[in-house]
This record gives C-alpha cells, sequence and structure tokens, in this order.
C-alpha cells in the first residue's frame, strides 16, 4: 500500500508542476489537476477514445516507466 | 463523506440511460467501501475537479459491455469488444458525468469539470481511489449489471 502512496505521490508532483507551468505559459489554459487514482493489474488495457497520447518510455534503475500524456481541447478562449 | 452527494450522479444516470436506448434503469443495492476496490472486466474513469474532487467509475463485466454497446448502437452484434464498442462504453461515462455536473449545479455546487473517460480493461485488477470512502451503487439496465463507484470529497476553495 505504501508502494502505491509513493506513486501517487510522485504522479501528482509530476502533473502539479506541469500543470503549472502550462498556465505561466498561458493563463487561458486554467489547467487543474485532478486527485491521481491508481488501477493495478496483471494484464490490463487502458484505451481512452477522444484522447491522442504522446508515450514516452524510460529506463530506470529500479526498471522501465511509461509517461503518457495527452489533452482534449475544451472551451474556447475568446478573449 | 455526505451520502447525498450520490443524488445527483443517480439522476443523471436514470435520466441520460433512457435517451441512448435504455428501457429500464433499476437502482439495485448501495454499498460504502473504502478506497481499494476490485474490478473484472471494464471499468470507466471519469475524475472531477472544482468544489468537488475525486473520481467516478462505472464498471462492468466484459460480457456485459458487449450487451450495453450493441443495445447502444440500435441492436448490432457486438462479437468483440472493440474500438467502436469502447468508444461507445466511454461516450456513455462522459455523458452521464456531463449531466451529472449539470444536476450538481442545479443542487447548488457549481464550477465542476470533468476529464476525458479512460477506459481501463482486464481481469483481477484492483483501484485505489484518491478518497478515504466511496460509495458503490448497483444497477440493473434492461437486465445488465451495472457498478457505479463514487468517491468524491467536498473541498473549500
Amino acid at each position: 500500500m505504501s508502494v502505491i502512496k509513493v506513486m501517487v505521490k510522485l504522479a501528482n508532483i509530476v502533473a502539479g508542476v506541469a500543470c503549472s507551468m502550462l498556465n505561466k505559459k498561458d493563463k487561458t489554459y486554467s489547467l487543474r489537476v485532478s486527485p491521481p487514482s491508481v488501477f493495478c493489474s496483471t494484464n490490463a488495457e487502458l484505451v481512452s477514445p477522444n484522447l491522442k497520447i504522446q508515450s514516452s518510455y524510460a529506463q530506470t534503475t529500479f526498471g522501465p516507466i511509461f509517461l503518457g500524456i495527452g489533452f482534449k481541447k475544451g472551451l474556447e478562449a475568446w478573449i | 463523506m455526505d451520502i447525498n452527494i450520490i443524488n445527483p450522479l443517480i439522476v443523471s444516470f436514470t435520466e441520460i440511460l433512457p435517451q441512448i436506448g435504455f428501457q429500464s434503469v433499476e437502482r439495485r443495492s448501495l454499498s460504502l467501501i473504502g478506497s481499494t476496490l476490485d474490478y473484472d472486466g471494464v471499468l470507466v474513469h471519469i475524475s472531477l475537479v472544482g468544489t468537488l474532487r475525486g473520481a467516478i467509475l462505472i464498471g462492468m463485466s466484459l460480457e456485459s459491455a458487449k450487451q450495453f454497446a450493441s443495445k447502444m448502437m440500435m441492436g448490432m452484434p457486438v462479437m468483440e469488444f472493440d474500438s467502436i464498442a469502447q468508444s461507445a462504453i466511454s461516450e456513455m461515462g462522459n455523458m452521464v458525468c456531463a449531466n451529472s455536473c449539470t444536476q450538481f449545479s442545479l443542487a447548488g455546487i457549481s464550477g465542476l469539470d470533468i476529464s476525458p473517460p479512460i477506459l481501463l480493461i482486464g481481469c483481477n485488477g484492483q483501484a485505489t481511489l484518491p478518497v478515504p470512502q466511496t460509495i458503490a451503487i448497483h444497477f440493473s439496465v434492461d437486465g445488465i449489471d451495472i457498478n457505479v463507484y463514487v468517491g468524491l470529497v467536498q473541498v473549500t476553495i
């Protein structure tokens, strides 16, 4: 359980910092980070039909790690 | 977690499903579980941000998901849970959660946003939600068993 909590914290920090950087770049983004959920399974498929995900894979000392980034356009900024 | 928090979601579920081709939506049971839940089959995950934060999960078995997608597509047979069926199920999740934001707004909780739906397909999986307690609602929709898990907390901004 504590491993899951560590992963939750790591994901939250990464997404939170990225969100702040993007919001600083363009205030109209108004991005917000939702609280992270964790899914564990030996053989699972993750699908998001409305999103195009940019995948990044990296090798760490502890094994491979995957980062997927996908944004969906929300309301149009008109101001 | 306040139990009344699920009412807008139940209203949304019973309002939206008849619009997409389902005749009966029956609420069977209600239970309070912890932050971790087991799933087998398909799970639609949608996050909520705003004055209410957390996640809504809609779970069903793979066979139920095929039947559900078939009904949404006017009875077209669904042999495989392919991309069209996946899109249909995630769209249902999107419609229900988007409408629940409207229902929350009518109940005085406004400014909510939902994330795009994510579909998890697998067996013997485990999901951990970012809340201490989750409410599980069991629905029977035209005889198809569906579990809705609501893990939301109210925050003051």
